[in-house]
């Protein structure tokens, strides 16, 4: 199995965004968005109040960007229903991006997993260190707990997205994504703070991580990810080729 | 400052958090007290080891500001500055001769002029993706200073202010705004680490000018100058031409805005400063009023009147120098301009592109 590198994209209110810390502070046009290189997209709508209108934004953005992509595509922020899902279905994505964070999602993740089936339901956790994060601030709970409950439910791909590494460009949060990968067998997407591809290369070594996510201004070099697919493949690394 | 620009923070009463800043700022420092802070933080970098001949190197690109820097310092700490300039991309009459004046005034330099090969691959490529042709020069300036230093062991940096206190931004923690950290160079000034730029066209070694090198950054100070003495462009421009025989914009006026004293160093600037237009819905004029309303030296209605003659003006003849340093089609460059504008901020009526929002008296 290859190891796959994500494109994140945020959206805010329609308009592309970059992050810090989960709070978009810059915006972007989407008239450079180019997939090609990456093995995935999943579209996240981030606008702090979600209305109808703020959700046809979000769907107008997605649209835009995947006429310049054939890769397959999640979706995700806000997905509360089955009838949630059901619109983004008809709207072409492949997967759902749910956020699991607290435990009032279980009921509904294992019915969307009933319905839809397992590999098309991405369980998202939000964290800050080895705590979850949840509604802007630090949880008292435990990732690792979090992680167990969601373990027991066998949902499909847990993606952990590190709010304390989000946009720092510092690398990802390789201590809390490692001890998570040990403990479980559980496929992990990481996201949250990379900046530099050597990030990208060392969590990817890490047994289980099966992909990581690149935001932010990483959608703008297209042509340095696929530079970088080479030396990843020159030094053995398991990437796709493209 | 408008809520467009990035990173900035507004309260609830509506003020940015640079207005914020400077309020509190102008009315609790004790300054006296801030240059002792300064003298103390010089004795205790000055070791048997460092440069014999200067005391600190002042990232420097012969503007008002950096030059009040470079005075200031000598005149005010008896410091021997090295005046470190990266390069304009397309240097102007102004800048050269406003060099040449501190120079005659008795300072030293040095010029670090990167390949200019690869900074015109790098400046087309960054305008085309992040709508800014200037992101490899910010990572210049820095590395350049950053590099002498530590490599003449001349132990401080100065640069002049830190953008995103003073003017609206993301402080990213209390020390930021004293001393410039390698988070807030790649997370604000790049947005990028610039070791991901190599391609099929920039091998590592032509990144060498720009690379940041956090082992060395932990080895020196940089500091900004605007933390330990009292800040306000308008007196740098009186201190600097008070001292210096100092050239203002020989067009009368800088495209997109009133003053004729701002960023006169790099042709480029007028396009840097039409894409902050282009991609945030306010441009150079909008900027300069806000800064002069800050210190109450404009009504709202004076920077009514100016912002709606001035702000977003097309750098009609800078365009044709700026195409050419880029080796781009003029129309290709138009196209790329505009394929900058978001949705959110622009609307196309009739062939042409308006602002969702105009500004209005009651905005300002």
């Amino acid at each position: 199995m290859y190891k796959r590198i994500i494109a994140l994209i945020l959206i805010n209110n329609g308009i592309v965004c970059r992050t810090r810390n989960f709070q978009p502070d810059y915006m972007y046009s989407d008239e450079f968005i180019d997939g090609k290189y990456f093995d995935e997209i999943i579209c996240i709508d981030v606008s702090q109040v979600r209305t109808d209108k703020s959700h046809s934004l979000f769907l107008e953005a997605i649209e835009k960007i995947m006429e310049h992509s054939q890769l397959p595509l999640a979706i995700g922020g806000g997905i509360k229903s089955i009838e949630d899902i059901k619109r983004y279905r008809k709207f072409g994505a492949d997967r759902y991006v749910i956020n699991q964070t607290e435990a009032d999602s279980d009921t509904f993740v294992e019915k969307a997993i009933k319905e839809f089936g397992k590999s098309s339901i991405i369980s998202s956790l939000n964290h800050w260190g080895n705590l979850t994060y949840s509604n802007g601030v630090n949880t008292n709970k435990v990732l690792q707990q979090r992680v167990h409950q969601i373990f027991n439910n066998r949902g499909s791909e847990l993606l952990l997205n590190s709010v304390e590494r989000d946009g720092t460009l510092l690398g990802f949060d390789n201590a809390n994504a490692e001890t998570i990968a040990n403990t479980y067998d559980l496929p992990l997407i990481i996201s949250g703070g990379v900046g530099r591809w050597s990030h990208i290369f060392d969590t990817l070594q890490i047994e289980n991580i099966e992909a990581v996510c690149t935001s932010n201004i990483y959608h703008f070099t297209t042509k340095t990810i696929s530079t970088w697919r080479s030396e990843v493949m020159s030094k053995g690394g398991n990437v796709r080729i493209v | 400052m408008p809520s467009s620009r990035p990173r900035i923070s507004i309260s609830n009463e509506g003020y940015c958090n640079g207005c914020i800043y400077n309020r509190t700022k102008r009315e609790n420092i004790d300054w006296d007290a801030r240059k002792n802070e300064l003298q103390l933080i010089l004795e205790k970098s000055r070791n048997e080891n460092s440069n014999k001949t200067y005391d600190c190197v002042i990232g420097w690109s012969g503007g008002k500001d950096s030059s009040t820097v470079a005075l200031m310092l000598k005149k005010e700490l008896g410091l021997n500055p090295l005046l470190v300039t990266f390069s304009p991309l397309i240097p102007t009459v102004e800048g050269e001769y406003n060099r040449r004046s501190l120079h005659f005034h008795g300072f030293d330099s040095i010029l670090i002029s990167p390949n200019l090969k690869i900074s015109r691959y790098l400046s087309r490529r960054f305008l085309t993706e992040r709508g800014d042709p200037k992101i490899h020069w910010n990572a210049g300036i820095n590395a350049a200073t950053i590099n002498i230093a530590y490599s003449l062991r001349i132990p401080i940096v100065f640069y002049s202010e830190h953008g995103e206190s003073e003017y609206g931004g993301r402080v990213l923690n209390e020390q930021s705004i004293k001393e410039r950290t390698i988070e807030e160079i790649l997370e604000n000034q790049i947005g990028d680490d610039p070791i991901n730029w190599v391609d099929n066209f920039v091998g590592i070694n032509d990144l060498d000018p720009y690379l940041i090198d956090g082992e060395r950054i932990s080895k020196i100070k940089i500091l900004y100058y605007a933390h330990y003495f009292p800040w306000d462009i308008v007196k740098n421009l009186e201190i600097v031409e008070n001292e210096i025989s100092f050239s203002r914009n020989k067009r009368g006026r800088t495209y997109g805005t009133f003053t004729d004293f701002d960023s006169l160093d790099d042709v480029m600037d007028d396009l840097y400063y039409y894409m902050q237009y282009i991609k945030f819905g306010f441009g150079r004029c909008l900027r300069d009023c806000a800064r002069q309303i800050q210190r109450n030296r404009m009504s709202k209605k004076e920077a009514y009147d100016l912002i709606s003659k001035f702000d977003g003006e097309y750098p009609e003849t800078s365009i044709p120098v700026i195409a050419d340093f880029l080796e781009i089609e003029k129309a290709r460059l138009t196209e790329v301009i505009n394929l900058h504008r978001r949705k959110d901020i622009w609307n196309l009526e009739n062939s042409e592109w308006k602002l969702r929002f105009p500004l209005t008296i009651t905005d300002v």
